[in-house]
């Protein structure tokens, strides 16, 4: 579970990113976060993959504040969440295959072999054909799916997308966020952040979270419109 | 443990990369480690070989015993004198024809000049070893013997070769420092410019959860690797170098004991070798913690 009370996050050069944000959000829920640019989504979802500390108020995941953890309790968190990037953050000069490879070579555990597991998360990325190749040699939509497959080859309790629509079109935006959403289930969580809201599913059940200048409204889909602040 | 073992292959290959990533830079610093490496293997050789040498005359002082004209009938008392004195270890009566013969030897293509003469210009003498440290005492104890007419002994030579020997040692000790502190210098300067050059992939590695160890691992590789690589080069080139001196020595001068090259060359190699990985490893243990996160910041407190 992830609880946000009051939480604000102010930069280095005076920018107030985040300004009180409160949220409770469940095990395995679908969360969109949309905005005009420059509204703090990215900033919130930094603080969540522990990029950024926040400068008041308390940010909970699972059981642990993000502000009390040591770099090993960090380190673990960050082993257990699917970040995908903003820049996507592809190692050069690698294959999509050994990108999506780093997603397990460092965590402590795991079943089975890294490159099946590996190969199989872009199967379901629909990128095996492209396992070998340079990943300076891939389209804009299928680096980010390569960023996808390396998130979710871990089988995260929390995937973490910051603007995986990014520069899309319509058609390719729609179905990089219904992927996505097919990975949520009763124990993981998908956050993502979007400011195309419009393209937001109508078929299923998720979290809406709004942000303006850096606050945050929230409701969950639906006709019941219930507020979740 | 078990971790860093299953990425084996992964860190070499990171390691590779990281070589690749400057080339030339590389290459041109590799041979400048090299040649820093086959200088200082050329001053532990010439050393050791000035060392061993020593040593080896110190247990070789040689004196030669000259009798009077009218003592050469009494050579065995001579002898017998000599052999009985404290501090001798061998004493062997060298006769005219052995003389000649030594000489003969000695001048090699110059012998002929023995030739001139009508008859055996060379006289008998005795031949006695002792160990340096004795040879002063012994020296006086013969002189006194009745019949010897002359004692020459070659401690002022031994004496001034041990000189050389101490000097080689220190300028030794000298190029080893040097070439330390400069290989530590061009090592520790690359791994920084590497860690600098990969700095998004380090952060890249550190949000998805590794570990600064297992960030830093291929970095402390590249400059072991890097620097083992500079010593194997350097000892290839070396083997060559001191061979061809040794060919040359053997030629110019013929009676002055070296150590055994097939002995000399894989000491040095082994020791070049394992030198360089050594100081590899230390300088890159010195320069990989600035691949540590140092930002993590605590928030500001009171908002």
């Amino acid at each position: 579970m992830i609880s946000a009370k009051d939480v604000s996050l102010v930069y280095q050069d005076g920018t107030l990113a985040l300004d009180k944000v409160s949220v409770t959000l469940k095990e395995g829920e679908l969360v969109f976060l949309t905005g005009p640019s420059g509204s703090g989504k990215t900033s919130f979802l930094k603080l969540l993959m522990g990029m950024e500390l926040p400068t008041a108020g308390n940010l909970t995941i699972g059981e642990s504040a993000i502000t009390d953890m040591g770099r090993k309790e960090l380190r673990r968190y960050r082993q257990s969440i699917g970040p995908v990037f903003q820049e996507f953050r592809l190692i050069e000069k690698r294959t999509a295959l050994e990108n999506v490879m780093l997603g397990l070579r460092f965590l402590e555990d795991y079943e089975g072999r890294i490159k099946d597991m590996a190969l199989e998360a872009l199967n379901k990325v629909g990128l095996l054909h492209k396992a070998y190749g340079c990943v300076e040699q891939l389209s804009f939509g299928e680096a980010q799916r390569v960023a996808i497959a390396r998130a979710v080859v871990r089988k995260p309790d929390l995937i973490l997308a910051d603007e995986p629509t990014g520069n899309l079109d319509q058609e390719n935006a729609v179905k990089i966020l219904t992927l996505l959403a097919s990975f949520q289930k009763e124990n993981t969580t998908v956050i993502i952040t979007t400011h195309a809201a419009h393209l937001l599913p109508e078929d299923r059940e998720f979290v809406h979270l709004r942000m303006e200048s850096g606050k945050m409204s929230a409701e969950r889909s639906g006709d019941s419109g219930e507020k979740l602040l | 443990m078990k971790k860093y073992l299953k990425n084996t292959g992964y860190f070499l290959k990171e390691t590779l990369l990281l070589f690749k990533g400057q080339l030339a830079g590389n290459l041109v610093s590799l041979i400048g480690t090299a040649l820093l490496l086959m200088l200082l293997g050329l001053m532990l050789t010439g050393s050791g070989a000035a060392k061993e040498l020593t040593e080896g005359l110190k247990e070789e002082a040689e004196i030669n015993v000259y009798p009077s004209d009218g003592a050469f009938k009494d050579m065995d008392f001579i002898l017998k004198s000599i052999q009985h004195t404290q501090g001798v270890r061998k004493a062997t009566l060298i006769d005219k024809e052995e003389a000649y013969k030594r000489m003969g030897a000695l001048l090699k293509e110059d012998a002929a000049i023995l030739d001139v003469f009508e008859k055996n210009p060379l006289e008998p003498f005795i031949e006695v070893n002792v160990s340096l440290k004795d040879s002063k005492g012994v020296v006086e104890h013969i002189k006194a013997i009745p019949g010897v007419d002359y004692v020459r002994d070659n401690e002022e030579i031994l004496m001034r070769i041990k000189g050389i020997s101490d000097f080689t040692g220190k300028i030794s000790l000298f190029v080893l420092m040097a070439v330390s502190i400069t290989t530590f210098i061009i090592l520790s300067h690359m791994i920084r410019q590497g860690i600098y050059k990969n700095r998004e992939q380090i952060k890249t590695l550190r949000l998805l959860g590794a570990s600064e160890v297992f960030i830093g691992i291929p970095y402390v590789l590249y400059g072991v690797l890097f620097n083992l690589a500079g010593g194997i080069l350097a000892s290839l080139v070396l083997k060559e170098v001191i061979s061809s001196i040794y060919a040359s020595m053997n030629l110019d001068i013929p009676f002055l004991p070296l150590p055994d090259k097939e002995m000399l060359i894989p000491y040095i190699r082994t020791v070049l070798l394992g030198y360089s990985a050594v100081l590899g490893l230390i300088v890159s243990l010195t320069g990989v913690p600035s691949v540590a996160d140092k930002r993590r910041g605590r928030r500001k407190k009171g908002r």
